[in-house]
């Protein structure tokens, strides 16, 4: 019925889940040593706890159950997100992406990515034709312009774009011709190209941003601090860092938002070269994972789904990681599970129990 | 359930997301190698740069004292705000800063506020608070915790006597640097070395950790200037100037034994405090040390005492002064008065140009020569002050056939009023060449002693030589050219007078209009304590050293001996005043009643002594030490209470100025008299209110003074 019995036991994903706890203790202790108040990181506990039942509350559901279901959960998405935009919401740091009632709130936008992702497995895995065709094409892009344009329109540049991340990989794994993926990678090297002269002179701070990384000596001091903060953290951890609490350019003030978008800077400061590769090979291992996770799968709902959830986890590292070491401009992306903040943990952890539950059913049917 | 079976091709794009996975973690590895491993170091310094912020600690530039202790010269240390207007940024921060710190620096709010604007990150907001205000500026800063409002520690130089001791002291910049005088040559000791706090300060530079490299304070010079006899010579010079409408006069006074410079004044003098203005830099130099001028005769010393030294004459040698004139080469040379065959001692005292000519002639130019740089002539004497002039002397190879003669007179040779001064404590000192000293000793941090002056002496001429030239400089003073204006009441004096022509800048020839007269001697020349050197530029009028600089080399000899508490060594006064004081014996006062007296007031030293109230043998030093009529140096009071029977002896012909005993009780005054050998008439009870003689007069001792109280 639920499902749960020996099988369950040894076939769950347990490296997986162990790679997860890694990476989120390892965050909790990064946040503690960062922000001295006690109240972060064991909210962030809490976040692991909720995560863990969501993890075991997906798994022992059948994934497809839930994937059937993609459709009301888009709804209920989509309308979250509209409501960020009414009063019920609230700007932090810029971003209008929190949703309050009373005083809980959470990042819609965080859900919504999983629920668009639900819904576009949902809906490519039924399209027979091979390769694709435009109308299929079509509707995928209505499904995922909906949410974006929302996100865009809370001013998250950086979920935003996220949505891009997982739209390309299903899409291209639901058999896109090879001719659009080359024509969609033209356009898009076409579009860098052309847009930086205008970036050069543009004022808006999201231009600011780009040239803080890119073009530095352009930029205005304000939207360069950030940046070399971050840069001069990682950079003086050295090879094997200044050890637990050691972070100075973190923990006074230096870096902005420490525990949160910004938590990877800490962790270099403090555990150096060593710790900042291992801990990306954690999140490589477990992006990996879930790639094979997608390759085992036997059907194409669980192939898209398992994919859409690692190119989300790719594009959050990625940009996270990179705005950090001074390879991307900074958006407001957390580093998943490592970063405080109940929503981004618990919206990790249900896309990590659909890619086990597509695991532990690899073999039904 | 829409399920689908996948394809192969499937797989094999998912090869390509998992590519894209590997190509991005590859490159954020290249980027942590680059930046944590390659880069390190730099990254290391910019997180120092920022997180570290390092102040200086201006330590306090050392305090110039003089022989005493009194403060000559001293910095203030005192506390400045400013703020940094890129910390303290938000209005609401700079409202919360004008609200606290208006009142406390007597600024309006509106007006701090108006301060508080911009985004400079160093503006001054107040100057120089006074400690109390600087506390609580502290304590305000700390409670409301406002960043970007910071102290800086500021020195200012003080000389708290103006125009005191000002070429001595010198002067200092706007960094107080040094620029003169004892300023300038101890400029690094008297800086002190600038301590570091070292902070790490969180993005907002508020500190957390400091850690401080203490300031070393500058150091302390103790000079060898007396601060009392240095006004009165000032004063004096100014009124000389005054009278004889000079261009400048300066003199010098110094111990002959230690080379000790007691004072040294330029007049007219300048206020240090004040900026140096285009007009007064050229007072500012030390002209008693670093301007050179042609002696005349008062060089004739040389001369003199080398043909003593030499054994070619003896004090009672005649020589013919041939009638005022002597020709040598194409050179004539007059006296003032044409004299015949003069005693060594006659012509020495009458300053014949023609007795030193002949002289310096029978010595020979390679001894003569000698003898002027033993002398210390054309070398600097090596005194702690900048800018000395070692003078010019000629080497012989540049003498012409009559440069004997001239220089034998003080011309064609130039030296300085130090260098003066040191020939002159030669023959005072028994033939011996005293280094000079302006400075004791040098002390850093309240004990370390970084300099101290030794003294160093040479031999110039024997102990006999010595004495006779002694002798000869009296007979100046007593029968020569100082008799009219050098007249000490109860001293003895020695000296030369010189009225050296100055060269006319036109006509390069002497002027026949300006002169610097001049007087070096010393006092008392029996025993002697002080040479003094008084040189006057340019008089209007009378020129000659004796009837100009004369009277001025008087009176500081008399105000220093007065100061100094010397015995008088006149043997006619000491005579004089023992014949009148027993005249006077036994009138108001007897021996005996004296004597009781002073055992008297022994006994009560005793008594207090034993008076188990603390501090009560302080308060008898304090009442004698305030009613002592002379503030002398410790040296003297040690002297006098070692020496117990011969300064009994001597007081009965001590001199006196009387003391103020108004405001004191019967009993401090009778102890006071007692110790001073007065016959008291005390008259009432009470506290002193009038007395006779008045407070300041001369006073002997035995004499009788009155004291009313009520």
């Amino acid at each position: 019925m639920l499902g749960i019995n020996r099988r369950y036991l040894s076939d769950f994903d347990w490296p997986l889940l162990g790679i997860a706890m890694a990476i989120a203790a390892f965050g909790v202790l990064e946040i503690s040593s960062a922000e001295p108040n006690p109240g972060l990181w064991r909210r962030q506990l809490v976040g692991i706890g909720i995560g863990l039942f969501v993890i075991f509350v997906t798994t022992v559901l059948d994934y497809r159950r839930i994937v059937n279901l993609a459709p009301y959960l888009y709804v209920i998405g989509v309308i979250l997100l509209a409501l960020v935009l009414t009063p019920l919401g609230k700007e932090v740091n810029g971003n209008r992406s929190w949703l309050y009632f009373g005083s809980f709130g959470f990042q819609p936008s965080e859900f919504a990515k999983l629920f668009t992702i639900l819904l576009l497995a949902y809906y490519l895995s039924g399209v027979k034709k091979r390769p694709l065709d435009l109308r299929t094409i079509i509707i995928a892009g209505m499904i995922w312009a909906l949410p974006t344009a929302l996100v865009f329109l809370e001013n998250d540049t950086g979920s935003a774009l996220s949505y891009s991340s997982f739209l390309v990989a299903m899409l291209f794994l639901a058999g896109l011709r090879w001719r659009w993926v080359i024509a969609a990678l033209g356009i898009l090297v076409l579009a860098v190209t052309f847009s930086v002269p205008y970036v050069k002179t543009c004022k808006s701070y999201k231009c600011e941003r780009i040239k803080a990384v890119y073009w530095p000596e352009l930029a205005e001091k304000r939207f360069r601090y950030q940046n070399d903060q971050s840069e001069i953290a990682v950079g003086s951890g050295g090879l094997f860092g200044k050890g637990l609490r050691g972070s100075t350019q973190g923990t006074l003030g230096f870096v902005p938002e420490v525990h949160n978008d910004f938590i990877y800077a800490v962790a270099s400061e403090e555990w150096g070269f060593l710790g900042s590769f291992l801990s990306l090979t954690l999140y490589l291992l477990m992006i990996s994972r879930l790639i094979q996770i997608a390759r085992r799968s036997r059907e194409r709902v669980g192939v898209l789904l398992a994919a859409g959830v690692a190119a989300l986890l790719l594009y959050h590292v990625t940009v996270n990681v990179g705005m950090v070491v001074r390879l991307l401009p900074i958006m407001g992306i957390p580093l998943p599970l490592m970063s405080s903040g109940l929503t981004s943990v618990v919206a990790t952890s249900f896309g990590l129990g659909l890619a086990i539950s597509i695991r532990l059913r690899r073999f039904v049917n | 359930m829409r399920t689908k079976k996948k394809t192969t091709s499937t797989n094999k794009r998912i090869i390509w997301i998992a590519l894209t996975l590997v190509t991005w973690m590859i490159a954020i590895i290249w980027r942590l190698a680059w930046v944590q491993v390659v880069d390190h170091k730099h990254y290391v310094d910019r997180a120092a740069q920022s997180q570290r912020r390092e102040l200086e600690i201006v330590p306090a530039r050392g305090a110039i004292l003089d022989r005493h202790g009194s403060e000559l010269a001293y910095s203030l240390v005192s506390d400045s705000l400013y703020v940094d207007l890129k910390i303290l940024g938000s209005d609401k921060d700079r409202q919360t800063a004008a609200k606290a710190l208006a009142p406390l620096i007597g600024m309006t709010e509106t007006r701090l506020r108006e301060k508080l604007t911009g985004q400079s990150s160093f503006k001054w907001l107040t100057r120089k608070l006074d400690p109390e205000r600087s506390r609580k500026v502290r304590q305000a800063i700390a409670d409301k915790k406002l960043s970007g409002i910071g102290i800086k520690k500021e020195t200012q130089r003080v000389y708290p006597n103006d125009m005191l001791a000002s070429h001595v002291l010198g002067f200092v910049g706007s960094e107080d640097q040094g620029l003169a005088g004892i300023e300038q040559v101890w400029d690094d000791l008297l800086r002190g070395k600038p301590g570091e706090v070292s902070m790490s300060v969180d993005a907002r530079r508020v500190p957390f950790v400091r850690s401080e490299i203490p300031p070393l304070s500058g150091a302390t010079i103790n000079t060898t200037i007396d601060m009392s006899l240095q006004h009165k010579v000032e004063v004096l010079l100014e009124q000389a100037l005054r009278v004889s409408r000079a261009k400048g006069a300066s003199a010098i006074v110094m111990q002959p034994d230690t080379g000790e410079i007691v004072a040294l004044a330029n007049a007219p003098a300048y206020d240090p405090n004040k900026r140096p203005s285009a007009a007064d830099l050229a007072l500012r130099s030390n002209r008693a040390i670093a301007f050179p001028f042609e002696p005349g005769s008062v060089f004739k010393v040389v001369a003199y005492s080398a043909a003593l030294e030499e054994g070619i004459v003896t004090p009672d040698d005649k020589i013919n002064c041939g009638n005022g004139e002597i020709r040598f080469g194409k050179r004539v040379i007059h006296d003032t008065h044409a004299y015949g065959l003069l005693s060594v001692a006659d012509a020495f005292a009458k300053s014949s140009n023609v007795g030193a000519i002949k002289l310096a002639q029978r010595v020979g130019r390679e001894r003569f020569f000698e003898y002027i740089r033993k002398f210390g002539f054309g070398e600097r004497t090596g005194i702690e002050l900048p800018g000395e002039s070692r003078g010019i002397v000629n080497p012989l190879s540049r003498w012409a056939a009559d440069s004997i003669g001239s220089v034998a007179i003080g011309q064609e040779i130039s030296v300085t009023m130090l260098q003066a001064a040191v020939a002159m404590a030669t023959f005072a000192n028994g033939g011996l060449r005293v280094k000079p000293h302006i400075i004791r000793n040098i002390v850093m941090q309240g004990d370390r002693e970084v300099y101290k002056a030794t003294p160093e002496t040479d031999r110039v001429i024997s102990r006999e030589t010595a004495e006779k030239m002694n002798s000869l400089l009296q007979r100046v003073v007593t029968d020569g050219t100082g008799r009219h204006t050098i007249q000490l009441t109860g001293y003895t004096a020695a000296g030369k007078t010189g009225t050296p022509q100055k060269v006319d800048e036109r006509t390069k020839a002497y002027s026949k209009s300006k002169y610097m007269p001049t007087f070096a001697g010393f006092v008392p020349a029996t025993q002697p304590r002080f040479v003094i050197v008084v040189m006057v530029d340019e008089p209007v009028g009378q020129y000659y050293g004796g009837i100009v600089a004369g009277p001025i080399f008087n009176l500081i000899a008399e105000a220093a001996l007065g100061d100094y508490a010397v015995q008088p060594d006149d043997k006619a006064f000491r005579d004089a005043l023992a014949r009148l004081s027993k005249k006077y014996e036994g009138q108001v006062i007897s021996d005996s009643e004296a004597g009781q007296a002073r055992a008297g007031t022994r006994g009560q030293k005793a008594d207090a002594m034993k008076l188990p109230v603390a501090g009560s043998e302080n308060r008898y030093a304090e009442s004698s030490a305030n009613l002592s009529p002379l503030r002398s140096a410790p040296a003297d009071v040690k002297r006098n209470s070692r020496g117990d029977a011969k300064a009994e002896a001597s007081s009965m012909v001590d001199l006196f100025v009387m003391p103020d005993f108004r405001g004191r009780g019967i009993r401090a005054v009778a102890q006071a008299c007692a110790e001073l050998n007065l016959s008291p008439r005390l008259l009432g009870s009470g506290v002193a209110f009038r007395q006779s003689p008045q407070p300041g007069s001369r006073i002997r001792a035995g004499e009788e003074c009155r004291v009313e109280f009520k």
